[in-house]
């Protein structure tokens, strides 16, 4: 019998990774790097990591002949058997580096940062600019006026859906229905992505609206003094497909106010020019500074079909 | 001696536990010391949840290829590939677009399918439309485009033709396997005689095996992904393609080093949909989940430099041309 160093190296890193991943699952802290949809399949690779870490385990006290599989110099990629150094330490420490990371460094919250790099007012002019095609083929009267009776209005009620966002059809046709009807409009967190895609793509219908809603604070270099996006994160799988939705806003004496807070505001529609496209865009008249909602991002709806 | 060596194990396995509990505790004190600057931690969680994305199919991925390795001998792909270069691409472009996968979990399949006599073609055949279409990519397509059906179709479209065109270009200049090394030295008439479940230990060992010889080009690729969407700005990116080819080459650029999943990326193509024209944006689509910065270097850990290189230019080469054609027609 015979202890092998490497063996026991390739073991330990896949423990690793199972128990980094499975806390992360226990703690919910997951849900900070992907989208709740994803959540089963990442616990079927940390349980595969598991597995992988057991059948690993028979490997560090081998038997003196190892009959299972060939070894030595003819096979095509390497068992681990082959001599320590210096090149094997960096590759198990660069394998060993995302367990090392993530428990090293801080959980936090993508921020402006983040946003200034993936051109967020560029998407956001991408999407007003859906509103000018959609409109020709738009037959006007859709929503008359006897249509828009009072509809009560959510009180941004504590979503049911904080870690997933699925819904049903009828659910997601519901809420399109009230969208179209209410004078003042709610942007919680299950319909923030559908109500941001419609409000841009219908912008004339909803000229005059008001709208409520939750984010962070966000600014471009050549933005003017009181203007600043209140937006938030929109997460298709993982951060790295994240992109920015909300709306340009304007409050007169803003320039106070700093980037990444998190705000709760309300404020009218009113369509201007920005960069030589109309779109949306929020007069404030109420905000509040508020903490960072729980979960930070928002996800686009999956509708159930059972 | 048995029971002994199965004692050891046991301790070894509850050792490390031990160990690496300890760690965990260590690290959770060790945070408050140490101080980096704020773009190094959002970089971070940009390159563990790409990572934390990508393990699943990575880990099913291996999986596969040690059931491959195992199960599958080199008769069974002899009698199943035909004999036909041309039937032989068509087979394999059609398996891939049924077979469900991504663009990282895909590679350890093709080489273990290489290995295994599966010809050169072939197997990029099916490495490119493999990622590409599958039921989940079409359905974020459709969903991410307005509910628009056409730009869907036009990308499982334009792809597979690309696939087959670059398969058959590769059918002319590439004879052997290209692997790093020579395939044919493997050790499958080893695991002919093994009973079932010694079978699986075998599938399971050979594919730990794998997952480390993928693991440091899957996390190099996801680091520097990482990187780039921390300290490049895709505004800049973006100014630089304004002219019908200078757009569709800043829309390749930006599909390879921002390396996504090919079932995330249609949302962010449509958040470009109105500032480029249509042919940057589909060659956005169809070049992602062919080629990108991730499954490059994954790409360097089973196939020769040469090869891979020249695999990268034909597909860049090949994209680039078809989208000036469909420029032409939109």
């Amino acid at each position: 019998m015979k202890f092998h160093l490497q063996q026991a190296i390739r073991a330990a890193i896949l423990l690793a990774f199972t128990i980094f991943l499975f806390r992360l699952h226990n703690t919910k802290e997951i849900f900070k790097y992907i989208n709740p949809q994803y959540e089963l399949l990442s616990q079927t690779g940390a349980f595969l990591f598991l597995v992988l870490f057991l059948t690993q385990l028979h490997r560090i006290w081998a038997k003196e002949s190892c009959s299972s599989c060939c070894t030595g110099q003819t096979h095509h990629h390497d068992h681990g058997d082959g001599r320590f150094s210096l090149k094997k330490l960096l590759f198990y420490a660069l394998i060993f580096l995302p367990v090392a990371s993530g428990s090293l460094l801080p959980i936090v919250s993508l921020d402006s940062t983040i946003a200034a790099q993936k051109g967020t007012m560029l998407s956001l002019r991408n999407d007003a600019m859906n509103s000018r095609k959609e409109s020709e083929a738009n037959t006007p009267g859709e929503f008359s006026e006897n249509d828009q009776e009072e509809v009560p209005i959510h009180d941004l009620p504590p979503d049911p859906n904080l870690n997933s966002n699925d819904m049903t059809k009828e659910e997601y046709e519901d809420w399109m229905v009230q969208l179209k009807k209410t004078d003042q409009i709610v942007l919680n967190d299950a319909v923030y992505s559908s109500y941001y895609q419609e409000i841009n793509t219908q912008m004339e219908h909803f000229n005059g609206k008001e709208i409520k809603l939750q984010g962070f604070l966000y600014r471009e270099h050549d933005f003017k003094p009181g203007q600043f996006v209140i937006g938030r994160f929109l997460i298709t799988h993982c951060l790295a497909d994240s992109s920015v939705i909300g709306f340009l806003s304007e409050l007169p004496d803003a320039e106070t106010l700093k980037e990444d807070i998190w705000v709760e505001a309300t404020g009218k529609v009113k369509i201007e020019t920005y960069d030589g496209v109309s779109m949306p865009v929020l007069k404030i008249n109420n905000w509040k500074e508020i903490t960072q909602p729980q979960q930070p991002y928002v996800y686009p709806v999956t509708i159930t079909v059972i | 001696m048995f029971s002994l060596r199965q004692t050891f194990i046991e301790m070894t396995g509850l050792l490390l536990l031990g160990l690496l509990i300890l760690a965990v505790a260590i690290a959770d004190s060790l945070q408050q010391f140490i101080q980096l600057p704020s773009a190094v931690y959002q970089m971070n969680m940009i390159f563990l949840s790409i990572l934390i994305e990508a393990l699943p199919f990575v880990l099913i991925g291996v999986l596969i290829a040690g059931l491959i390795q195992i199960f599958i001998t080199d008769r069974h792909i002899e009698r199943w590939i035909p004999k036909n270069r041309f039937a032989a691409i068509l087979m394999s472009c059609i398996v891939g677009a049924c077979f469900p996968a991504c663009e990282c979990g895909i590679v350890p399949i093709v080489r273990r399918l290489v290995s295994k006599g599966v010809p050169i073609y072939a197997g990029a055949g099916f490495l490119l439309t493999g990622p590409l279409i599958n039921p989940l990519v079409i359905l974020s397509t459709y969903m991410a485009f307005g509910n628009d059906a056409r730009i869907a179709f036009w990308r499982m479209g334009t792809g597979f033709i690309i696939a087959l065109a670059v398969s058959l270009v590769i059918s002319c200049f590439c004879k052997n396997s290209q692997l790093t090394v020579p395939a044919k030295l493997s050790c499958i008439q080893n695991h002919g005689q093994q009973g079932f479940l010694e079978k699986l230990i075998s599938t399971l060992k050979h594919s730990v095996d794998e997952f480390f010889s993928m693991g440091k080009f899957l996390i190099l690729g996801a680091l520097a992904a990482a990187f780039f969407q921390t300290y490049v700005s895709t505004e800049d990116f973006a100014a630089a393609g304004t002219g019908p080819a200078s757009s569709i080459a800043v829309m390749m650029g930006l599909a390879y080093i921002l390396s996504l999943c090919s079932e995330a990326d249609a949302f962010i193509a449509a958040s470009f949909s109105n500032l480029f024209p249509a042919a940057a944006v589909m060659s956005f689509l169809v070049y992602g989940p062919m080629l990108d910065l991730k499954n490059t270097l994954m790409m360097l850990s089973v196939f020769k430099i040469k090869f891979v290189v020249f695999f990268s230019l034909l597909v860049t080469a090949a994209v680039f041309f078809a989208m000036l054609l469909f420029q032409q027609f939109t």
